[in-house]
Parts: C-alpha cells; structure tokens; sequence
C-alpha cells in the first residue's frame, strides 16, 4: 500500500493552492461574508467562478472531447480540497455532478447550450428534488409537469432547494406519471428549469448554520420539452446516478485539515504566558483529533484511488460518507474543546479565536448525517451490499 | 497511491492463510490449550519449512527476504485463524538483530527449530538495568518466553535504555509461566546479573517497539475481519421472532459500523506497516494506529458478542477466541490511551505535524 500523492499531483495541489489565494482577493472574501451563508452569487463570486472557468479549472475530470482536461478522479480529489480549504463556494455539484449527468442524459440541444457554459463557469444549478413529504423518501415526490405539445407545465412546490435564489436552472424531480403502472419512482422525470420562467418563485429558509436555502415554489412553470434530462418517467435513472456522484463529491476532509492545522498552531502559541498543548488532557484531543483525521484522509484517498480503478463499490463510498460525518462530528467537538469558551463566540466578535470559523462548522455537520442520503439507509447498504446481510424490511 | 495488494504479496496471503486455517481448526486449538502451552509446533515446523517465521530476514542471512509490509499482512492472517505460534514476536526479533547487525546471533536464531522472545515494556516497575554487561530485574508478561531460544529485553544502564539479547538457558534467568487471557503463554523473567549482549541504544528499543505494535496492529486487524465474518454468517441463519435476526435494523446498523472500524482499521495498519517498510520511524501514526486498533478491537467484539446472545459465550462455539485475541492486543505493548497520551506528547513537540 502506499498513500501518498505523485510528484505531479503534489505540484498541482501546490498551483492550486497558488491559484485559490489569488483568486480570493480581500474584496470577494468580503463579498462572501457579507452575503448570507458564504453561498455565493454576489457579482465578485461570478466573476470569480468565471475567472476559473476560462483559466480551464472547471471540468478538471471531464473526458477531453467534452471540454475538460480529462484528469483521473484524484486530481479532482486535489481540486476539491484545494477549492474548499481556500473557503470559495465553488458549486461542485454543477460541474461534478449534474454536468456528467447532462452529458450522459441530456439532449443534443441542452447539451450543446449548457455543457460549454458549466465548463465556463456561467452557470450554476441548484437541485430541486427535496418536498415537505418527500425527503429520504424521494419517491414520495408530488410536484407535476404535464406535456403540453412542446412544452412541460409544471405546479408544485419543494423545500431546501439550496442556491435555488440566485441559480440560472433548477435540476427538478417531477411526476409526469399518475397510474398504478407508474407508481412512486417509475413515474418520476427530471427536468432542467430556467429560474428566469414565468410562474417560479422562491422564499428563504435560513439554517442553524448561517445558511440560506429555500422554498421553491411552480405555479404552472413552462418549460421546453427538451429540457426533459433522460426519458419521460426515467428521472429515476437519471436521479440515482447524480446522486451516486454526489456522493462521491460529498465528503472531503479538505476544511477539516484546515483548521486543524490553524488549530495545531494556536496551541502551540502562548495565550496568558503559556501553552495549551502542555496541557495533557489538550495533548489527548490533539492525539484523538489526529487519529480520527488521518483516518478519514486515508480512506478518502482510497475512495479517489477506487474510483479511478473502477474498484469503489456502492458499499464502501457509503461507509466513508457514514465515516466522515461521524469523524467531523466528534473532531469538531474536541478542537472547540481545545480553543475553550471562546470558541462559542460567533465570527465579528472581539477576541474570536479561527475567525469563528469552528462555530459555523460545527454547526454545519449534521446536514451530513442526512443529506445525500441519510446514514441509517447508508448503513443498510454496507450492512446488505458489505457484508451480504438480509435486507431490512420496510414497511 | 496505491491502496491494492500486488499479485505477490495476494499469493503470500493465501498461502499463510491456507496453512494456519489447516492446523489452527477449534478441536487441535482446543488440545493445544489443554496442554499447558499454546503453541503449534507442527505448525511452526511447516511455516518455517515455508519461510514465514525468517520472512523480513535477508536472503543472504538465510532468510525470504520480504519487507515488513509483506510480514504484517501474514500477521493479518495469524490474526484471522487465532493461530497458535509466536511468529509476529519471533519474526520482529529476528529483524531487530539483523537490523542491529549481530549476525552470529541472527543466523543462529534462523536455523534454530525454537522461537525468540521479545519485550519493549519499561512500564510499571518492568525496568531492567545493566551494569557490567550483566542484567538485572523483573518483567513481566513477556509473550512466548516460555521455551523461547532467548529475549529480547531493554535494561537501563546510567539513566539510558539499551536493548540486550539475554539467553534463555542460564542459572542466573528465572522463568514463572504465566497465562495470557487469549491462553498464550507469557513469561515473568526474573535476572540475577544474567549474561546479555548489547544490541543497540535506546532508538534501535524505539525501533523494536514501533514494529511490534505495527505487527499488532495487523494481528488486530484479521482478528476484527474474521469477527466480523463469523457474526454476519450467524446473523444471516439466526432466527428469532420468526425472522433472519439479520434483518432487524437495529442490529443490520450496529453490523455495518463493525464493518466501517474494520475497514478503517485495515487501511491503518496497511498503512503504517508501508511506512515502517520504507523508514526507520513513524511514531505518530504508529500511536495512532495502536490507539484505532484498541477501540475498533473493543467496540467490535462488544458488538459481535452482543448480537450472538449466549452462544457467543459457550466456548464449543469459535467466537470467544476472538475476544479474548483481541482484548490481548488491545493491552499489548501499549493501550489506546497511553497511545493517546504518548502521541499527543509528540505533538506538543513537533508544531508542524498536520494531519496528511
Ligand atoms: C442545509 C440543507 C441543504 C439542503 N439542500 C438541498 C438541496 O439543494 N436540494 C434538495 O433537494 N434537498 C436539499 N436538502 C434536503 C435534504 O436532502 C433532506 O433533508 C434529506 O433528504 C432528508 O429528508 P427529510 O429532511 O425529509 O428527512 P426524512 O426523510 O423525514 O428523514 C428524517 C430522519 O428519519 C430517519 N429515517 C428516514 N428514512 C429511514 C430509513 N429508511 N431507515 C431508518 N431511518 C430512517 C433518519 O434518521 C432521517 O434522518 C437540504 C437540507 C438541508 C438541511
């Protein structure tokens, strides 16, 4: 076995890293912060996202024929991590995830209009799959599109379709089918949104973590036919295999090794004349909080490495994202422990140690309890598809 | 990056495997038990006859010839059959003296038909000291002296730990049996000015001790595989209320974090075992390993044990071996917090150790 990165993919972790602390000029830092929950879509942030898409940075993995650079799954890796430690909200998902799924499922028009832009960093796409019946249970879904001669209308209403109020599309799950024949996931179709439609609507949902994501709301929503992403009542298709790259985009300890490095070096400062790291119950945590990140590193890299071999099975990339919430859970917890009360002081106050940078964390980390899929179903997949157990039964 | 195995090092797996599986079944585990001493010595004749008792020893010193990466993935596989032989304490010996360079010794002990002992503790009184090339005191549970050729054994001498190879058969050398709670036999050595030869200073004692809780680590690594594979199967048969006791959730989600600690116990161990193949020293992750390997060990087994209900504790039936393997391991050389504790003492000292 060997973890460690080639000489190459160091360098490109090093330009990268060059490239990100450039990118984040003073003013667009300030931009993010001042825009609720550093989700981007303030001008400085487009700007930025197409500054990387015409520098080539957006589709690293792409195949070469689609626009992108054709690198292997542990430069994305690289890209990733870089990306997220540098504290820019690039929209993964668009380039990640739907863009493969528009190339994979997508019209020839769709294709030809929107995979140059995702690859420029014109566009960004929220996911509207999530309704107040319909959450791990996506089948349950409600919201209709009907066909009206080239057209799709479309009525209903979804919740936490995040960046949903400043994305150019929305990536909606609809039912386009009502008999028993296609019943829950057989009668479901997936259809791209331009937000700028007559009839589309959003509210806030601000989160515990400073967050901003939405209700979006259909009030009979017209959308050209070749907008359909797959076939009609096989959104089921293409659903399962964006949220498979979702996954895989999903967990990376990039912002974890972040901060334990900034809190690596705060405790190795003097604060009131002396040093917490003398402190044994201070040098445990650190001990604990390196364990558990070395750990996750390990098996995230291995996650890259398996994917680039063909090798990941829906079982393991299940395991690592249990892992990784798990891991950030309890990791977060200590190093606030570490930094002491003043940890709890939210970012702007005087005298908040990390820019507050661990309060928002920690308060972030349950979403990957259940986002992407939530644990007790991942957990059913490592028991069954891992370990060949009997299938849990539903009811 | 490569986190496979290569075809060579697939072959070695199956063969050391195959051969434990073969000797170490539950009825001759049991005999041996009985006999005083849990030692297989039909075995160990076959795995030396084969070349995994010399396997981190040079060819040219009579040896295989394969790195530590290849000796820890055979510990997996004693650790998988709770195999009845010293060969994690006696291989890591043989590479400490070849390491040291006492060849005479080395190539005495390759052709030797017994097995070596090693300790590293300096722990609680286990403290021996040198003066004039003669050793004196006490330590305890030292695994597989019992018939062991001879010891590896730290002593102190002006305040400084040296590592010594003390010969077994010698007056001034006291012998107690004990028994370990995995029924491997243990030895308290108590030396009255004993005869010893220096093997080297305190950083060839650091470099014996960081392979033998790597070494650990993989042993603990099989033991969990194996745990885990023999739960799954009586999970998957078990019935009660009427249905396979697998298909409970509560007890399929308990199943899928024993298989998540195991996964990250194998990359650990894999891990650290590759950088101790290509460095001298790798304290953090060696601590850190030794601290995963404690808690996946514990949290397993509690796990494995529970959803058996009583038949997990009737001892015709093979889990409880893996228990008490893995509680053994968990103590041995150093325990989760006193790993803990020594790896956040290497962190106080070393500010620049990020995690990757
Ligand atoms: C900040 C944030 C951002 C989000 N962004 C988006 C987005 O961009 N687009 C989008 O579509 N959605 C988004 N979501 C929604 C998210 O995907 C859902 O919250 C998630 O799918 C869970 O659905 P739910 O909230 O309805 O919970 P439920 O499905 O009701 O689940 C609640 C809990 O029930 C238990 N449970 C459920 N199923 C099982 C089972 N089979 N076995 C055992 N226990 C079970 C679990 O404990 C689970 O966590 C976001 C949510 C948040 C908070």
């Amino acid at each position: 076995m060997q973890a460690a990165f080639t000489a190459e993919q160091e360098e490109l972790r090093q330009s990268l890293r060059r490239y990100m602390a450039a990118l984040m000029t003073p003013e667009l830092k300030s931009e993010l912060i001042n825009t609720y929950g550093n989700e981007g879509g303030g001008p400085l942030f487009r700007q930025a996202l197409r500054q990387m898409g015409s520098d080539g940075l957006i589709g690293l993995g792409w195949p070469v024929d689609l626009g992108g650079k054709g690198h292997g799954p542990i430069e994305q890796y690289i890209f990733i991590e870089e990306v997220t430690r540098a504290g820019f909200p690039f929209p993964y998902l668009t380039s990640e995830s739907m863009g493969p799924a528009i190339a994979e499922f997508g019209s020839p028009e769709v294709r030809k209009d929107l995979l140059p832009k995702i690859l420029g960093g014109e566009v960004v796409i929220a996911i509207g799959y999530t309704e107040p019946g319909a959450g791990t249970d996506l089948a349950a879904l409600k919201t209709r599109a009907e066909r009206q001669g080239d057209e799709y209308v479309i009525n209903g209403a979804k919740v936490f379709t995040s960046l949903g109020h400043f994305a150019d599309y929305i990536w909606l799950a609809v039912r386009t089918a009502h008999d028993a024949q296609h019943a829950r996931h057989k009668g479901l179709s997936l259809i791209l949104v331009p937000t700028n439609s007559p009839g589309f609507s959003h509210a806030p949902i601000y989160t515990v973590a400073d967050g901003h994501t939405n209700q979006t709301f259909y009030d009979n929503v017209r959308v050209p036919a070749r907008n359909l992403i797959g076939q009609e009542n096989g959104g089921w298709a293409v659903i399962t295999s964006q949220l498979n790259r979702e996954r895989l985009t999903l967990m990376n300890p990039g912002i974890a090794n972040l901060v334990y490095s900034q809190v690596l070096e705060y405790v190795h400062e003097r604060h009131g004349g002396t040093r917490l790291i003398d402190q044994p119950w201070v040098q445990m945590n650190m001990a604990r909080i390196y364990t558990a990140l070395k750990t996750l590193n390990l098996a995230c890299r291995k996650q890259a490495w398996g994917i680039a071999q063909g090798t990941l099975t829906a079982a393991e990339a299940s395991a690592i994202k249990i892992l990784g919430y798990e891991t950030f859970l309890s990791v977060f917890r200590q190093m606030l422990e570490v930094l002491g009360p003043d940890a709890t002081l939210r970012r702007g106050s005087p005298g908040v140690p990390l820019e507050g940078m661990l309060d928002v964390l920690y308060r972030t980390v349950p979403v990957y309890g259940f986002a992407g899929g939530t644990n007790e179903v991942m957990r059913d997949m490592v028991a069954q598809m891992g370990l060949g157990l009997p299938r849990v039964k539903r009811a | 990056m490569d986190f496979g195995l290569q075809e060579t090092e697939r072959e070695l797996c199956e063969l050391a495997e195959s051969m434990l599986r073969d000797f170490s079944t539950p009825e001759r585990l049991l005999k041996l038990e009985e006999s005083g001493l849990r030692v297989d010595r039909e075995l160990w004749a076959a795995l030396k006859e084969a070349g995994i008792t010399t396997i981190g020893v040079e060819p040219e010193h009579g040896g295989t010839g394969l790195g530590f990466g290849e000796a820890c993935l055979v510990f997996e596989q004693v650790g998988k059959t709770v195999a009845a032989v010293p060969l994690l304490i006696h291989d890591i010996a043989l590479q400490t003296l070849q390491r040291a360079g006492t060849l005479e010794a080395l190539h005495r002990f390759v052709a030797a038909d017994g097995w070596l002992a090693a300790s590293a503790r300096t722990d609680r009184g286990n403290s021996l000291c040198e003066a004039n090339g003669r050793v004196t005191g006490t330590v305890s549970a030292v695994p597989y002296a019992p018939e062991a050729e001879a010891y590896l054994l730290p002593a102190r001498a002006d305040g400084s730990w040296s590592l010594y190879l003390v010969p077994a058969e010698q007056q001034s050398v006291r012998l107690e049996g004990q028994l370990g709670t995995d029924k491997s036999p243990m030895g308290r050595l108590t030396l009255d000015r004993a005869q010893a030869s220096r093997l080297g200073d305190a950083t060839l004692l650091e470099w014996l001790r960081q392979r033998l809780i790597a070494g650990c680590c993989a042993i603990q690594s099989g033991v969990v595989e194996e745990t885990i594979k023999l739960t799954t199967a009586f999970v998957s048969e078990h019935e009660v209320f009427g249905v396979k006791e697998g298909s409970f959730q509560a007890v399929s989600q308990r199943m899928a974090d024993t298989c998540i600690d195991s996964m990250t116990l194998q990359l650990m161990s894999r891990h650290v075992a590759s950088l101790l193949a290509a460095q001298d020293d790798a304290v953090a992750d060696v601590l850190a390993a030794k601290l995963l390997a404690g808690d996946v060990g514990h949290r397993v087994l509690a796990s494995c044990q529970h959803v058996h209900g009583g038949i997990g504790h009737d001892r015709s039936y093979p889990l409880w071996r893996y228990a008490v393997a893995a509680k053994q391991i968990e103590l041995a050389v150093t325990s989760s917090s006193e790993a803990t504790a020594a790896l956040g003492n290497v962190i106080a000292a070393q500010p620049d150790l990020v995690a990757l």
